[in-house]
């Protein structure tokens, strides 16, 4: 069908078929601020867009709906190269983190103000009320609309968008756009479907639709006799190689446990087929061609059923190990099934998966038994956490093409060198042969930090000699995805009369899903981030990681962290309740603090031998404080609403930042001809901005403002080495490199303008705005200098090269309050305020720092409250959309809402500064848990906290 | 998939493709419901012509005297922005909690959509409002109908071949409540409670109930309704256990049958007892 309409004030006249969705039209016509990110639930926002001045989901409209309208799009906003004012107040805000639906935003925002000049805090509410925004919490649109308002009427308005540190400092601590700001809320080219080219192949997935059963016949020729389809993919013909997707340092504590495509699938969703085809609508035609014939086993899907003597296995096959292969290993191997494969180890991390142990660990220090014998209290709970889903805006996606024989891999990845090492893995070449790019990531939270698709699209492109695009749908999403593991922790305090911890102990079980990516790293993080918050003697923990048939798990913003800490800090609460003490003071007497010496780390390494570490820089005491009084700790209050019962809660938390002794970052950093600097880093930065933080350092360093600075980062052929965005390493390590190589670069200068100014290097320093001085007021630019040193006789262009590693740790620290309102009759739990106070050391960017701690309490007040994968009885997930699902909105947001940042200066983190990002995870469960105790008595112990569960808490069902 | 779309002049026209339609049909007004991929009981894949609405002046809010007409390309968030219109349907409409969804989503559209967790049947029910149809005679002439919504939801498939046109909401004395209970505001509801009730000469009359979401349909509570006339009264206790032992639920994955009944039972007291404050207090909100 012809339509004619007007798009951004042009008369536009197109074909479109009537099925497709206007997002589908308006994206293939060229305006790809309008995004897809729900598959037309009309959810996200994404694909917001205005009908005749009306903002509408572009995904719910189909094209004969839009026929004599006048549609405008977010590529109205921007006037050349210049942003709106919308725009750029968001940009000052600190709102656009990964930005995937950012242009929607301020097309809605703009909207907003074109209808009122000074809208009220619930009109901004209401108009973002269909935008979807995981990433930093909406709390910073008020302020952006608020700048918006006032630079309408006044172009100049400036006012603190955030608090500021280090006097000392010009860049660090400062606040500044964030360096990819301006692109992202603007839309143009910056994610990974931006670079598809025409021409390119599609790749679809058959998915199973069995938990656990083995493949007894696939017949794939039907399929293949379709005209358009270049190739089908099963477990037939693909590698015969084993791999994990976890992108964590080589060698991998993970196991290698499945190959591109197995004989056994393992969960509903998992991989059956692929077929890559012309279009999009003839894979989904060969899909339907494929006719699979299964063997049907019974699946597992809790740790109790796992862990049951004559439990179906989820991995019977093979086991070897690379390295420290136990001896009887034969004789373990003689009851293998070969249709299952095998697991391979690259060093023994105490699976046995012929009782569905894909690993364990165990430590301790002291003596729990004397602990506990010492204690005049004693508690053991159990809690349990279920598991939920990161829901990027920007769903799984890979783009892989050749370049002559080279794979160009175009990625939305955490993980870039970690998906090359994989992908070369996975295809059998050698390392050079690829090239991946990361492009702007639009959400990861942890799921990008596995291999989920790049390992077949790649494939796929290798043997049809094709680009090929592969991308998850949402539904996809929630059976294909990596998720939060589901745990189920044991905790035991032991106290005496005055509150001191004698004893602690965590037995954490953890439901590592059908594959092993993490299933040693993460329930040993939730050890490892949250037992050392708490001073105690004697400790002990177990970690045993099960496997069964719901869909997969690996990584998520917090790892570990947010279940440990769920589980101990609630204890600390039912701790503190039994012994009738207030829990602010209990925690007060045995929280960790500065110098503190954490023993209990010499057990939990990530998959090594940990040490003990001193803590150099802890802001509990400040953030405790400051919490209690901001949040009345001591008051009781009362609400006018029948029923309606109002607590109090509080948690402490903590994190690392990156991995001593496992992390490894490296920049280099060039100066160029006319004394600016270009930066190459191999930090991946997955929106929440790193690329800033690594150009802040450069800056700082070698005292130029930040446009002098340009960077390049992770693309593996283009930049240097590091290992990636996980383990809230980005700051700590590829910041840190980027810092190292510009104190390089420094030296080389001073050494260069040594020569030409004819002082020795010790009589010179350099000077803001790009200076060389001697002592004795002699000067030389830094354009100069780089002239002279490129000049035929000069020394050559000067470059700095860092390589950073490091074995000293840093720790982010933090203590979140919260206040909610409890309906003893209906069940409805309502967060009211919710403060969080964090140390993070240096705040490097203040604004995008706030950002990051909205957007993951607000995160995790959704896991506990109303987010649930929901499996029926066959292991089908139920809820695979945004609705069923549960993720919070703006509705959801708490009605007092504040994130306070505590400076604390760590020596070892670059200009002071630790992580915050991952952190922010792990306060609002326990906290939450807590207030509900204190509002109606009773405990919740397994997440999500529903009004069904707390009336039956509460005896009333 | 839809494979052709047909805009209409007048109504007559549209009355006249849908009784001549030989293929399967959709009524499009907004197409919230239609288009969305996940979660709807139509699905686009199934129809082959689109059969709009748009332009046939349906698409209006009038009141006149007591009587307030909404026709049923209105949009929700219409609803909520024209002074008109009663506070218990901006608040229905409310329920829909994305404002870009309001802008999209109609009156019309949700009533025929007739999904399990309408957002504005059960208000509507509780608020005995008329729905007016329109279909083609066997002589070729608009044969209007005008009748209480309830004949209309109890009755749905035999207006398949109906368009709905308008609602009419005449009985601005009522007491009209809605509560959808859903762990977010956007997400799937539990459950949707509604009460309606007359509240003079000193006692609730008339009283009409409805819960929806509950994974059967909307339900009118019928004999919860008749109890109010036998016994105007009724504890709180009794009446919880007549919603119980009348309310069926099927439950959900997100909620038990059991507390749906609760929800249910505890919510329609709980309404009944603020229509009877409110009684006392001599005003009605």
């Amino acid at each position: 069908m012809n339509v004619a309409c007007r798009i951004n004030g042009k008369e536009r006249s197109f074909e479109a078929n009537p099925s497709e969705s206007v997002q589908q039209v308006l994206s293939r016509l060229g305006y790809i601020t309008v995004r897809n990110s729900d598959d037309g639930e009309g959810f996200c926002g994404s694909d917001t867009i205005l009908v005749d001045d009306v903002p509408q989901y572009a995904s719910l409209l189909r094209p004969f709906q839009i026929e004599g309208k006048q549609i405008t799009t977010a590529e109205s906003l921007v006037n050349g190269r210049h942003l709106s004012v919308v725009q750029q107040a968001m940009v000052d805000a600190g709102v656009v983190q990964s930005g995937y639906n950012a242009p929607a935003a301020a097309l809605l925002l703009t909207s907003l103000l074109e209808e009122h000049a000074h809208p009220s805090t619930e009109q901004i509410s209401d108009a973002l009320s269909g935008l979807f925004n995981r990433a930093t919490g909406y709390k910073q649109f008020f302020q952006a609309v608020r700048i918006a308002e006032q630079r309408l009427a006044n172009p100049d308005y400036t006012e603190e968008i955030a608090p500021e540190f280090r006097d000392d400092l010009r860049q660090v601590g400062k606040v500044r756009q964030k360096i990819d700001g301006k692109k992202l809320v603007a839309g143009w080219k910056s994610f990974v479907e931006d670079m598809v080219e025409p021409g390119t192949s599609v790749l679809r997935m058959l998915r199973s639709p069995h938990a656990h059963a083995y493949i007894s016949r696939i017949d794939t020729s039907q399929a293949e006799q379709l005209p358009g389809v270049l190739a089908v993919i099963t477990h037939k013909n693909c590698p015969d190689v084993y791999y994990g997707t976890a992108g964590q340092g080589f060698p991998e504590p993970s196991p290698y446990d499945r190959r591109m495509f197995n004989k056994k699938v393992r969960h509903v969703g998992d991989r059956v087929a692929a077929v890559v085809a012309e279009s999009d609508e003839i894979a989904a035609e060969a899909l339907n061609r494929i006719e699979v014939d299964y063997e049907v086993l019974q699946p597992i899907f809790s740790i109790d059923q796992a862990m049951q003597p004559d439990s179906p296995l989820v991995h019977n096959g093979l086991v070897e190990y690379v390295s420290g292969a136990p001896e009887d290993l034969d004789g373990y191997n003689e009851s293998a099934d070969p249709r299952d494969g095998k697991v391979v180890y690259q060093f023994p991390i105490h699976g046995d998966i012929r009782h569905n142990i894909a690993a364990a660990a165990s430590g301790s220090i002291g003596d729990v038994q004397t602990g506990f014998a010492a204690a005049d209290t004693v508690i053991e709970r159990t809690y349990e956490t279920s598991q939920v889903q990161c829901t990027p805006l920007e769903t799984h996606i890979s783009y892989a093409k050749f370049d002559g024989d080279r794979l160009i891999l175009h990625a939305s990845t955490q993980v870039p060198w970690h998906l090359r090492r994989i992908v070369a893995t996975a295809l059998g070449i050698s390392e050079n042969m690829i090239q991946v790019i990361k492009e702007r990531v639009g959400g990861g939270y942890g799921s990008k930090q596995d291999i989920l698709l790049e390992d077949v699209t790649a494939y796929a492109a290798s043997i049809t000699g094709t680009p090929v695009l592969y991308r998850f749908s949402r539904a996809e999403e929630f059976t294909a995805n990596s998720t939060r593991l589901p745990m189920k922790i044991g905790v035991k305090l032991g106290c005496d009369k005055t509150g001191k911890l004698t004893a602690v102990s965590m037995d954490v079980k953890a439901n590592t899903g059908p594959y092993g990516s993490h299933c040693l790293t993460v329930p040993m993080n939730a050890c490892s981030k949250s037992l050392p918050l708490l001073m105690c003697e004697h400790m002990q923990f177990q970690v045993t990681s099960y496997y069964s048939n719901i869909p997969p798990t690996g990584a998520y913003q917090g790892y570990g962290a947010p279940k440990g800490s769920f589980a101990l800090m609630t204890a600390m609460g039912e701790l503190a309740a039994q012994m009738n003490m207030d829990l602010v003071k209990l925690l007060e007497i045995n929280r960790v603090r500065d110098d503190s010496l954490l023993e209990i780390l010499k057990c939990l390494g990530e998959g090594r031998e940990g040490t003990a570490v001193r803590v150099k820089s802890c802001g509990l005491g400040p953030a405790l404080q400051q919490g209690a009084h901001k949040i009345s700790w001591d008051t009781t209050e009362h609400s006018d609403i029948p029923h309606e019962k109002i607590g109090k809660g509080v948690a402490i938390i903590q994190q690392g930042s990156g991995l001593p002794g496992l992390d490894h970052s490296c920049a280099e950093v060039k100066m160029l001809s006319d004394g600016s600097f270009m930066l190459h880093s191999g930090g991946a930065d997955l929106g929440t901005g790193l690329d800033t933080v690594s150009v802040k350092f450069a800056a700082e360093v070698l005292q130029v403002d930040m446009e002098r600075v340009s960077i390049l980062s992770g693309d593996t052929d283009n930049t240097p080495f590091d290992t990636g965005a996980y383990a809230s390493s980005g700051t700590f390590f590829s910041g840190g490199a980027s810092k190292k190589a510009a104190e390089q670069l420094k030296q080389k200068i001073l050494q260069a303008a040594s020569g030409f100014l004819d002082e020795p290097v010790e009589h010179l320093h350099i000077e803001y705005p790009g200076l060389v001085k001697d002592s004795y007021g002699n000067e030389i630019s830094y354009r100069e200098i780089a002239q002279r040193t490129q000049s035929g006789t000069g020394s050559g262009q000067l470059t700095g090269y860092a390589s950073f590693t490091t074995e000293d740790a840093s720790f982010p620290y933090g203590a979140h309050f919260c206040q909610v309102a409890v309906n003893e009759r209906t069940g409805e739990i309502r967060v009211q305020k919710y403060i969080a106070l964090q140390d993070c050391g240096t705040p490097v960017n203040p604004e995008l720092a706030l950002g990051q701690i909205y957007g993951g309490v607000l995160k995790t007040i959704g896991h506990s409250l109303s987010e649930q994968m929901v499996l029926d009885q066959q292991g089908t997930c139920l809820t695979t959309t945004m609705r069923t699902y549960g993720v919070p909105m703006i509705s959801e947001m708490p009605d007092t809402f504040e994130a306070v940042l505590i400076p604390t200066d760590d020596p070892y983190g670059p200009f002071g500064s630790k992580s915050v990002s991952e952190i922010s995870c792990n306060g609002a469960a326990p906290a939450i848990s807590i207030a509900i105790h204190d509002a109606v008595g009773v405990w919740m112990r397994d997440w999500p906290f529903t009004p069904e569960k707390l009336l039956r808490a509460l005896g009333k069902i | 998939m839809i494979e052709e779309y047909r805009r209409f002049a007048t109504l007559k026209e549209l009355l006249t493709a849908v009784k001549e339609s030989e293929s399967e049909f959709l009524l499009l007004s907004g197409g919230t419901e239609i288009h969305r991929q996940a979660g709807s009981s139509v699905r686009a894949e199934n129809s082959a012509v689109c059969l709009s609405l748009e332009g046939l002046g349906l698409d209006t809010i009038e009141k006149k005297g007591n009587s307030v007409t909404i026709g049923a390309m209105v949009t929700l968030q219409q609803l909520i922005d024209h002074t008109d219109v009663p506070e218990f349907m901006k608040e229905a409409a409310l329920f829909a909690a994305s404002r870009t969804l309001r802008n999209m989503a109609t009156l019309g559209g949700n009533i025929a959509a007739f999904r399990d967790d309408s957002y504005l049947l059960p208000t509507l029910i509780a608020a005995k409002a008329r729905i007016v149809t329109a279909e083609l005679d066997d002589r070729g002439a608009i044969d209007t109908e005008d009748m209480p919504l309830r004949e209309y939801v109890d009755n749905i498939d035999a207006f398949r071949m109906s368009v709905v046109t308008k609602i009419v909401l005449n009985k601005p004395e009522r007491y009209v409540y809605a509560k959808r209970y859903s762990r977010t505001r956007q997400g799937v509801p539990d459950i949707i409670v509604a009460f309606g009730a007359l509240c003079s000469e000193g006692r609730l009359s008339d009283v009409r109930t409805a819960a929806a979401g509950l994974g059967i349909g909307i339900q009118r509570l019928k004999s919860v309704d008749k109890l109010f006339e036998l016994e105007p009264q009724i504890s709180n206790e009794k009446l919880e256990e007549a919603v119980r032992r009348e309310v069926h639920t099927a439950g959900s994955p997100f909620a038990s049958a059991e507390y749906q009944q609760y929800l249910a039972a505890v919510t329609i007291a709980d309404m009944a007892s603020a229509c009877r404050k409110h009684l006392e207090g001599g005003q009605l909100q």
